[in-house]
């Protein structure tokens, strides 16, 4: 474990002393930054117009807007997991396709290191980096909480908040999981990059084929639909089931990675 | 080109197809033939390039090796088979946590116990597309519900033009979003049609479905009592009517209708409830003797009393063990502001006020009537109890226009506001009911629209209802509202965030990453 350890720390400075990854967290900020003022705007206006006419006047439709964790928070937190799906293959293309393309890669094979070593330390330093980049967002909930009122004094409901959070790292970490198999899988990071976010988009659009489908595949389907398992912690119900299912597939992509690093000493 | 190499481009695009072939399911959701085809050519193509590439995969699986990439195969297949297990059993033995303030993602009581009272399994057909925007909250309803109920609530989306006969049969119209529940089978099918997608609704309906036939709630009239109808509310009062109760009670499965008892030698037989709310001129001695047999015969009756109001009943009420004070109650602590309207958090354990207990609701009466348990005198049978009761520190005003304090001989501590009453008709011949069962409240203000939405009075009053007509399950709390949280923020403050945000922050880390880059290129 301590070799894993030292991979990831390694992994970790030089995520953190390249000018990419923060062009990677630039465009996360960025990103999320435009949807979370579109959000306030549209929640201060129809908060404006409650105020005048009251809430029973107003449609069921603008019930979200009653309360700040759901009007914003909630849906912030919503298009945060679709633009990580967007971020996570640029962050985890390198790991393993830069060693292979720098010929590093039968270096750190002879080094006396387990494969099983190598797979966590670069997962742990992975999950290091998509863990920064994702805590960069919570500056939006901060916002919130500075300017927002409420009855009971708090102004978002934070149990929500940070469980939704938490259903972003627990995403953040899957798509890391498959990005990592997927650049073991070969030496140009940029086809790795564009893989993981061909299988994370298919992934996602799985929900939709779900509810278009009849039962039981419809049962089936949005088990395995990555925003519907995740669509509760969101809105802040904790799941077994979810937490279950993300560990399967963290669990079996890093098995994958490994079997195909330990088939480089075969091949 | 050899073979081999073409092997390779047939099988690059036979990967595209296969990995491709779940997009032509979300494009054309009718082509489940088309995806097939898709994947199976994929496969064929990959296994052009197995076959073409034959060699080179023999030339990778060398002795050793071959050795390894079995054993990774088995074990592949071996991890990802105990990976199904133990999702399969999370899929089944669920657990969840409703972390949110009000556990607003939790189904409410009432739902549970409307639930766990369902005798057929409920079929809930969703006619919605899934672009609705209605359409998730609805999805995870269901999903409650029939997590609650596993067998007994069923459901199912359709798209009301992908199944115009199920469409016609409800007569939903084409893009119309609408709800059908239905209980039994063939001819005994029962349905109800919900445009609304809330969990009130969802547990009315099923109510509703669940309900015998449909029961009559009969308000008394003739007396002055408040009108059922918004229309004839007075004109200088137009908020004075029961339509909000009404249209509750006909979302619940009833049936609200007046009764007029002069003329009338009984009360209808199929009564399951009859109310008397407000009445203010006294009934005569007919009607008093129609209401008398009801009851003997185990009638249920919700009775209201209120400030100042004489109706002659007080013989009756007595009869079943409840006399209605004399003056006002007024509380000099538990108030909403004036000593008239009194607040209560006191209940005894009966069934009506227990939720209420449980949930730490206040119930509010606007200048009510205090009632008095008599001991004696009653008809045989007959157990009264308080539901509801004042502080220690009220008392009965006898004299509300001269002051709001206790004066000598008027009564004081703590006060009856609503009693349930049972009595023992099981021996009666020709009798509805095994048991009467009459609940008075000293206020009958609590009734009127502009009151009804004071939930935990609209709770206390529907838990009355349900007692006394002896629909236990509606015993419980309707579901919570969100907590209102609010944010007002002018121009310039949103101005300032949107500055910060969308552009101080992202310059700022790509600064530091320029920073980082030129540092680096100068080393």
């Amino acid at each position: 474990m301590r070799t894993a350890l030292a991979i990831a720390r390694k992994e970790l400075s030089i995520y953190f002393t390249t000018p990419w990854a923060y062009a990677v967290f630039t465009a996360m900020v960025a990103l999320t930054a435009f949807y979370f003022t579109d959000l306030l705007q549209a929640f201060n206006d129809v908060q404006a117009v409650a105020r005048r006419v009251g809430w029973s006047q107003m449609s069921p439709d603008f019930n979200m807007y009653r309360n700040l964790t759901d009007g914003v928070v909630v849906e912030l937190w919503g298009s945060v997991l679709v633009i990580t799906l967007v971020v996570t293959p640029f962050l985890s293309m390198r790991l393993f396709a830069e060693e292979k393309r720098n010929r590093t890669f039968e270096l750190l094979m002879t080094a006396p290191v387990r494969p099983i070593e190598i797979v966590l330390g670069k997962y742990l330093g992975g999950l290091g980096v998509i863990s920064a980049t994702l805590g960069l967002t919570l500056l939006f909930p901060l916002l919130l909480s500075a300017f927002g009122r409420s009855e009971s004094g708090l102004a978002l409901e934070w149990s929500t908040v940070l469980l939704g959070y938490g259903a972003l790292l627990l995403w953040g970490a899957t798509c890391m999981a498959v990005g990592l198999f997927i650049s073991a899988l070969t030496e140009s990071q940029m086809l790795a990059a564009f893989l993981t976010f061909c299988v994370l988009l298919a992934w996602m659009l799985l929900g939709q084929v779900a509810r278009r489908a009849e039962e039981p595949m419809r049962s089936a389907l949005s088990y395995v639909a990555c925003d519907l398992q995740l669509q509760g912690m969101l809105k802040g119900v904790l799941d077994a089931q979810s937490l279950v299912f993300f560990a399967s597939v963290i669990g079996f992509s890093l098995f994958l990675t490994h079997r195909t690093v330990e088939a480089q000493r075969w091949a | 080109m050899k073979s081999a190499n073409i092997g390779k481009v047939l099988g690059a695009f036979g990967l595209l197809l296969l990995l491709s072939s779940p997009f032509t399911l979300f494009v054309t959701p009718d082509s489940a033939v088309a995806a097939a085809v898709k994947a199976g050519a994929g496969l064929v193509l990959l296994g052009v390039y197995g076959a073409t590439n034959f060699r080179r995969f023999g030339q990778f699986a060398t002795r050793r090796s071959s050795a390894f990439f079995a054993t990774t195969a088995l074990t592949t297949l071996g991890v990802l088979a105990a990976l199904v297990a133990v999702n399969y059993l999370a899929f089944k033995q669920n657990r969840r946590w409703d972390l949110t303030r009000a556990r607003i993602h939790t189904l409410a009581p009432q739902t549970k116990a409307t639930l766990a009272a369902i005798a057929d399994p409920v079929r809930a057909i969703a006619f919605i597309t899934p672009a609705h925007p209605q359409y998730g909250q609805l999805e995870a309803l269901f999903t409650l519900y029939h997590a609650e109920a596993p067998g007994k609530f069923e459901y199912s989306f359709k798209d009301a033009r992908r199944s115009p006969d199920l469409a016609s049969k409800y007569q939903v119209r084409e893009g119309q979003t609408a709800v059908v529940l239905s209980r039994g089978e063939g001819e005994r099918a029962t349905h109800t049609l919900l445009s609304t997608v809330s969990e009130q609704e969802l547990t009315h309906a099923v109510l509703k479905l669940n309900a015998v036939g449909t029961q009559k709630v009969y308000f008394v009239t003739g007396h002055g009592e408040w009108p059922l109808d918004k229309e004839q509310a007075p004109p200088d009062d137009p908020g004075a009517s029961l339509s909000e109760l009404r249209r509750q009670l006909l979302q619940e499965g009833y049936a609200a209708e007046p009764l007029n008892l002069a003329g009338v030698a009984d009360v209808p037989g199929d009564a399951a409830l009859v109310v008397i709310a407000g009445a203010r001129v006294p009934f005569v001695a007919p009607e008093k003797a129609a209401l008398q047999r009801y009851l003997a015969a185990g009638g249920r009756l919700l009775y209201f009393a209120d400030a100042g109001l004489r109706d002659g009943l007080d013989e009756l009420l007595a009869e079943y063990g409840v006399l209605v004070d004399e003056g006002i109650v007024a509380d000099a602590q538990y108030n909403s502001g004036n000593p008239f309207v009194v607040l209560s958090l006191f209940y005894s354990d009966h069934v009506i006020g227990k939720p209420l207990a449980q949930q730490g609701l206040n119930v509010e009466f606007p200048t009510p009537r205090s009632l008095a348990l008599l001991r004696m005198g009653m008809a045989p049978g007959v157990q009264a109890q308080p539901v509801v009761l004042t502080s220690q520190h009220a008392w009965v005003e006898t004299t509300p226009q001269e002051n709001a304090m206790p004066s000598d001989g008027e009564k004081t501590g703590q006060l009856v506001l609503v009693a349930a009453v049972t009595r023992d008709t099981a021996s009666t011949p020709g009798r509805r009911f095994d048991e009467a069962r009459v609940v008075v409240m000293g206020d009958s203000e609590l009734l009127l629209d502009p009151n009804w939405g004071h939930e935990p009075n609209r709770n206390l009053v529907m838990n009355a209802l349900g007692w006394a007509s002896n629909q236990l399950t509606k015993v419980t709390i309707r579901p919570p509202d969100r907590e209102v949280s609010t944010l007002e923020l002018d121009a310039a403050t949103i101005n300032g965030i949107r500055f910060v945000s969308t552009d101080l922050l992202p310059l700022t880390l790509l600064g530091v990453g320029l920073a980082i880059w030129l540092s680096r290129r100068n080393k």
